[in-house]
């Protein structure tokens, strides 16, 4: 899959899947690079620019099998901000389908 | 690579950052590999999934560097740099093939980088002259050398064991010093020979800035 097209969505992604429920690190970057084929090293960085950004906060959990797991829960700016960017989504891959598929000529 | 290596090289890659955050940033990744391995993966496919560790720590200095790719192709190309594993035969003649290797390299890359409305018409001008004028005599001036250097040094170490063997046929008082002068000269050319080899490293490291710097200047203009 082309690099250029996953680079602009990954914080889209991310913020999509914390909209339902919290999740830890592992859980994000396996979902993730299934079905977007990125390394799952790449998702902590982006959460860590997230939290640093305000839009997720982090908490501790304690888990059954093994170490107390890192939760990221989405903030009230990462919901408006989660909103924004899937509106400008919407619009964006429209119009792009909309040229790809030829009828914009 | 096992975990422990692998936070090793993350925690190298990350020098620089105040020392709370990287143990912060470890935790994470201490944190997936115990999950994963609780999950039955063992720790070299933990590591192999999480990508590479130093192109991901960089992530954290500049997230524009994003590493996104499985493939060592697309992790290389989304960093925009290219990695030492490149081969000297691939980086020659892009130094000095001028424009041709410029606009094929631009066209992996994909059409659409780049803002298609700003005229680079100066740049590719720039870049065509600069090659054809400046850069094609600078690389052979420069590999001639490297390899006029490896050739004397061939020629002080062959001239060392010709000394040797002939030290065998002088009296003892001149052999001793015959052989000595025999082994000096080898050391010398193995000397040589080294240093020419990582002046070469070097020569194809500055070859792997500067056709960057021409992509980039190609793309992107001034």
């Amino acid at each position: 899959m082309n690099v250029q097209f996953k680079k602009g969505v990954l914080d889209l992604c991310v913020l999509s899947m914390l909209k339902e429920s919290d999740q830890y690190g592992y859980e994000l970057a396996n979902t993730l690079s299934e079905m977007i084929q990125i390394s799952d090293g790449t998702v902590y960085p982006i959460l860590r620019k997230l939290a640093q950004d305000g839009l997720v906060t982090t908490y501790l959990q304690e888990s059954q099998s093994g170490p107390p797991r890192k939760y990221y829960k989405l903030t009230g700016l990462g919901r408006k901000t989660l909103t924004a960017l899937q509106q400008e989504w919407q619009s964006f891959s429209r119009a792009v389908n909309h040229i790809v598929g030829g009828d914009a000529s | 690579m096992t975990r422990k290596e692998y936070l090793m090289s993350v925690r190298r890659a990350l020098t620089g950052m105040p020392e709370a955050e990287i143990d912060d940033i470890c935790r994470d990744f201490a944190e997936h590999f115990e999950i994963g391995m609780s999950q039955g993966k063992t720790e070299h496919e933990i590591a192999a999934e999480l990508g590479n560790p130093e192109m991901v720590a960089k992530t954290y200095f500049d997230p524009e560097l994003i590493t996104v790719g499985h493939t060592m192709d697309e992790i290389v190309e989304s960093a925009g740099s290219v990695d030492s594993n490149i081969s000297v035969a691939s980086i020659i003649p892009a130094t000095t093939g001028a424009s041709a290797e410029n606009s094929s390299g631009g066209a992996a890359t994909g059409p659409i980088s780049g803002p298609p409305e700003k005229d680079l018409s100066g740049a590719h001008l720039f870049v065509v002259l600069l090659n054809v004028l400046v850069s094609w005599w600078v690389a052979i001036t420069i590999f001639s050398t490297l390899y006029s250097f490896i050739v004397s040094a061939a020629g002080i170490a062959a001239t060392g064991v010709l000394v040797l063997v002939f030290s065998g046929f002088l009296g003892s008082a001149g052999m001793a010093i015959m052989i000595l002068t025999g082994i000096g000269l080898i050391l010398l050319g193995i000397a040589f020979g080294i240093l020419d080899i990582f002046l070469t490293k070097w020569t194809i490291r500055g070859c792997e800035c500067y056709v960057r710097w021409n992509k980039k200047l190609w793309h992107e203009g001034f």
